[in-house]
């Protein structure tokens, strides 16, 4: 299945890029799954604080993700 | 095709200016209805961060995700207040120190409300918003801010 994943703020730093698309022979994982995939990656995503976003909403470690997904990591907001 | 108006937007390239504030204000005169206006500006500070001074934030944000979040703010406080109108602007970009990055505008017949709802919607902005800031510090290094 094929997920789009964007990095925001710090996490575009350490990743490199705004954004990639993943193509991925499983088809039914958790965002721990991809988390810890993302972590092995890039290591230093271990050592930083951030949050998931599943197609805009907010979403816990269980989380399923489907084919399609928009996936954004979000480190710490900073508006205002 | 969606003949629909688009969703207006929060976000501001740049700075918020007085000029802009101002108006926001005149705007109001004719709806008569109001009798009190609350209103929050966001001003970048100066911070002093490992000996070096921010003079500068440059504001990114998840854009689509974060005008979804205001408008459930917006929709979450006229159901808890009794508001005439609010309007919520941020900016994105890069904003000096001593600039306005955040206004946030309430409305409403009496005082009271206006009070607790600035607050409410403040407090919301900062928690809930996916806006990301870039302290730029005077030898241009940078670090990201995080909301305390």
């Amino acid at each position: 299945m094929i997920i789009n994943i964007k990095y925001f703020g710090l996490l575009a730093d350490i990743t490199k890029k705004k954004e990639e698309q993943m193509v991925l022979d499983e088809s039914n994982f958790s965002v721990a799954f991809l988390k810890s995939k993302m972590e092995s990656a890039y290591q230093e995503l271990q050592n930083t604080n951030y949050s998931v976003a599943v197609n805009q909403a907010m979403v816990g470690m269980d989380t399923n993700i489907k084919d399609q997904d928009v996936i954004a990591f979000l480190p710490p907001f900073a508006g205002g | 095709m969606a003949t629909t108006k688009p969703k207006k937007s929060s976000f501001i390239q740049g700075a918020i200016t007085s000029d802009f504030i101002g108006n926001a204000i005149a705007k109001h005169q004719s709806k008569t209805t109001i009798g009190a206006h609350n209103i929050f500006l966001g001003q970048v500070r100066a911070d002093v961060i490992d000996g070096k001074t921010v003079v500068a934030i440059e504001y990114s944000a998840y854009e689509e995700m974060a005008e979804q979040t205001f408008y459930e703010i917006r929709e979450a406080a006229f159901t808890k207040y009794e508001l005439s109108c609010l309007h919520i602007y941020h900016s994105l970009g890069t904003v000096k120190t001593g600039e306005i990055c955040l206004f946030v505008f309430v409305s409403a017949p009496r005082r009271k409300v206006v009070y607790e709802a600035l607050e409410f919607l403040v407090e919301e902005i900062k928690e809930k918003t996916a806006v990301f800031g870039k302290e730029i510090m005077e030898d241009e290094s940078y670090t990201w801010k995080e909301n305390s």
